[in-house]
C-alpha cells in the first residue's frame, strides 16, 4: 500500500515537472510584440513596446520590397509551377492573374498589350497580400489550378478585371477553372 | 617495499632531523652479528668501493638491489635509507628527481600535446616553465597546493565520471572561474522562469543578443561563461552548482550560432529541472555520454523551445525559399539559422536524410556572437585575469 502511495506521489512529481515545462514553453510562444532590455538600475528585464520603434520605420522599404518580389513571390512560383514549353501558356495565365493584381486591376488587354504599370513597384501590403497567398499554396495542394483559382477569386474580391485573351487561351483560363471544383 | 612518495622525499631531504649515521649504525650491525666488514661484504655480495660509495652517499647511480640489501643489513626501513643516500647526492640529481616529479605532475593532470597545440603551453617551454605556467593559470603556488585544493571540492563526494585528462583539465578550469567571478546576485528559480521565456527573440540580434541575455541570468543568480570548444573533450556546456548558484559553461563546439543558443537553452533546463543531481554531482557535462539519462529531456525541452515539430511540419515545404524562411523565423522571434539548424536534426531524425553541411551561408559567424562576453581562449596567463573580465562584462553600471 504505501509502495503504491510513494509510486503515485512520484508520478505526480514527474507530472507537475512535465506541466511546469509545458507552461514555460506555452509562454515563451507567445508573441511577445515587444522587445526586451536591461534596465541599468535593477538588471530587470524590461519591456519596450516595439510600435514606438516602428513609427520612425519607412513603410516602403526598397530592400524589402526587393525581397518580397524576387525572393519571395518570384521565386516560389518559379520553383513550384511546372516547368518546360508544354506548361507555359499556363503559367503565362497564373502569371497574368498576378500582375492584375499586383497592377491594382490594370491589364494589358486594356492598351493594346503595355499596361502602363509596374508590379515590383506596387506596394508593399499589397504583395504581402499575394504573398501569403503563394505560401500557403505551397504548403498546400501545390496544385497550380488552385493557385489560379485563388488569384482569380482574389481579383474579383477587389473587383478587379481579368484579363482578355483569344479563343484558345480563353478555353484554357476556363478549364483551369472548372477542373479545380 | 611501501610506494614512495617523491613530494614526501624531496622535502624530507632537505628537513633537518631525525638523521642517524649510517656508517656508525654499521659498525654496530657488524659487532651484534659478530661478524668482519669483509666477510658481511662478501656475504652481501657487494664490492667494497660501491659499498663504500653508497654509504657515504657519494655513488652516482646506486644500485638499487645493493641498497636493498645494505638496508635489510642494517634492519632499517628501505625508504630511510633511500631518504640517507639522496641527501648525500649532488644537487644535479636533487634537480633531476625534482624534474621526475613535475614531469609527474604535468602528466598526470595535463595533455600536454592538446594543450600545447592549443597554444595554452608554448612549444619552447620546458617543465618548469610548462609548470609554472599551469599553476599560474589556476592561481595556486605550488603542485601540492593545486593538488589538495582543486581536487577536494570537486572530485569528493563522487567517483570521477572520466579519465580524460583534456575533460579533467576544462572541469578544473571552469570551477576555479565561476569561485573567482563569485556571482554575488541570489538565485531565484522564478524569475529564472521569467527570464527564459522572454529570451527567444533575443538570438536575432547576433552582435548583442547573447551578451543581453547573460547579463540578465548573471543578475537572477545565473552565471554564465564561454569557452572556445577544447580538443577531444566532445562537451558542448555543462552546468555547476557552486555555493547554491547556477553556472553554466556553453563551447563553441560544432562551431555554429544556433547550437549556443540551443546548449543554452538545454543547461538551463538542467538548472530548472535538474537542480538536485546536478547539485549532488556539483556538475553536469553535457557530452556524448548521458550519465544520469537526462539529457532527452532536456534536448526536448530546448527543441520544442524554438522549434516544435509543427513548426518543422510547416517549414520544410519552403526550406529551399531563404525568404519564407526569414518571413517565418521573424514571426516566430528568432534567428532564421535556428530553423535551418533544427529543420536538419528532425531531417535526421525523422527520415534519416543529412543535411548537416546544407544551409551554411545563413549561419551567423559564432565569434560574433560571443565576442562581447569575452570567451575563454585558453591563452590567457591566469584564470584569475579571465574571472575578473568576465565579470566586469556582466556587472552593471
Amino acid at each position: 500500500m504505501e509502495e503504491n502511495n510513494k509510486k503515485s506521489k512520484k508520478e505526480q512529481e514527474l507530472s507537475e515537472a512535465d506541466i511546469e515545462r509545458l507552461q514555460l514553453l506555452q509562454r515563451a510562444h507567445e508573441r511577445k510584440g515587444k522587445q526586451l532590455t536591461i534596465t541599468d538600475d535593477t538588471g530587470a528585464l524590461k519591456e519596450i513596446d516595439e510600435l514606438r520603434q516602428l513609427v520612425s520605420k519607412q513603410l516602403e522599404s526598397p530592400e524589402e520590397k526587393y525581397s518580397i518580389y524576387y525572393k519571395g513571390i518570384r521565386k516560389l512560383l518559379m520553383d513550384h509551377l511546372p516547368k518546360g514549353e508544354d506548361y507555359k501558356q499556363m503559367r503565362d495565365i497564373i502569371y497574368d492573374e498576378k500582375n492584375i493584381f499586383l497592377n491594382l486591376g490594370k491589364r494589358k488587354s486594356d492598351n493594346k498589350g503595355v499596361r502602363g504599370s509596374d508590379g515590383r513597384m506596387t506596394f508593399q501590403p499589397v504583395m504581402n497580400e499575394i504573398l501569403d497567398i503563394i505560401i500557403a499554396w505551397v504548403g498546400g495542394s501545390q496544385n497550380p489550378f488552385e493557385l489560379y483559382k485563388q488569384f482569380y477569386l482574389l481579383n474579383e474580391k477587389h473587383e478587379y478585371p481579368h484579363e482578355e485573351y483569344d479563343d484558345s487561351t480563353r478555353g484554357v483560363a476556363n478549364a483551369m477553372l472548372k477542373l479545380v471544383d | 617495499m611501501k610506494n614512495i612518495d617523491v613530494d614526501k622525499l624531496l622535502q624530507e631531504i632537505f628537513n633537518d632531523g631525525d638523521e642517524f649515521d649510517v656508517k656508525e649504525r654499521f659498525e654496530e650491525k657488524l659487532g651484534e652479528y659478530g661478524i668482519s666488514k669483509t666477510k658481511a661484504l662478501k656475504l652481501l655480495n657487494i664490492d667494497k668501493d660501491v659499498f663504500d660509495e653508497i654509504l657515504e652517499g657519494t655513488a652516482k647511480q646506486p644500485n638499487l638491489i645493493h641498497v636493498v640489501k645494505v638496508a635489510e643489513f642494517l634492519d632499517i626501513d628501505v625508504h630511510e635509507f633511500v631518504k640517507m643516500i639522496l641527501k648525500n647526492q649532488n644537487p644535479e640529481n636533487i634537480a633531476s628527481i625534482d624534474r621526475a616529479r613535475k614531469l609527474k605532475f604535468l602528466m598526470k593532470n595535463f595533455d600536454v600535446k592538446a594543450l600545447t597545440k592549443r597554444g595554452f603551453f608554448d612549444g619552447d617551454d620546458d617543465i618548469d616553465e610548462m609548470v609554472v605556467k599551469a599553476l599560474t593559470y589556476f592561481g595556486y603556488n605550488s603542485i601540492k597546493e593545486f593538488e589538495d585544493q582543486l581536487v577536494e571540492p570537486l572530485y569528493s563526494r563522487s567517483v570521477r565520471q572520466f579519465s580524460d585528462k583534456m575533460k579533467d583539465f576544462w572541469v578544473r578550469s571552469a570551477y576555479q572561474t565561476f569561485k573567482l567571478i563569485n556571482n554575488p546576485n541570489p538565485y531565484d528559480r522564478e524569475r529564472l522562469k521569467d527570464t527564459i521565456v522572454n529570451m527567444k527573440p533575443y538570438s536575432q540580434d547576433v552582435t548583442n543578443g547573447l551578451h543581453t541575455v547573460c547579463k540578465a541570468l548573471y543578475n537572477i543568480g545565473v552565471t554564465v561563461i564561454f569557452q572556445d570548444y577544447l580538443e577531444t573533450t566532445h562537451v558542448r556546456g555543462a552546468t555547476f552548482i557552486i555555493n547554491n548558484k547556477p553556472c553554466i559553461v556553453i563551447t563553441d563546439y560544432l562551431k555554429k550560432y544556433p547550437t549556443l543558443w540551443f546548449t543554452l537553452m538545454h543547461e538551463l533546463h538542467h538548472v530548472l529541472f535538474d537542480y538536485d543531481t546536478v547539485a549532488s554531482n556539483r556538475y553536469h557535462l553535457s557530452d556524448d555520454e548521458d550519465l544520469f539519462l537526462i539529457e532527452e529531456k532536456a534536448n526536448g525541452f530546448a527543441r520544442d523551445f524554438f522549434m516544435p515539430i509543427e513548426s518543422f511540419q510547416y517549414i520544410k515545404s519552403f526550406i529551399n525559399s531563404p525568404y519564407v524562411v526569414d518571413k517565418f523565423a521573424k514571426e516566430q522571434e528568432m534567428h532564421p539559422s535556428l530553423v535551418y539548424s533544427f529543420f536538419a536534426w528532425y531531417q535526421k531524425e525523422l527520415y534519416g536524410k543529412n543535411f548537416y553541411a546544407a544551409f551554411k551561408e545563413f549561419y551567423p559567424n559564432c565569434k560574433i556572437a560571443v565576442s562581447k562576453l569575452n570567451p575563454v581562449s585558453w591563452n590567457e596567463d591566469n584564470i584569475k585575469e579571465v574571472s575578473e573580465k568576465i565579470k566586469a562584462v556582466f556587472e552593471i553600471n
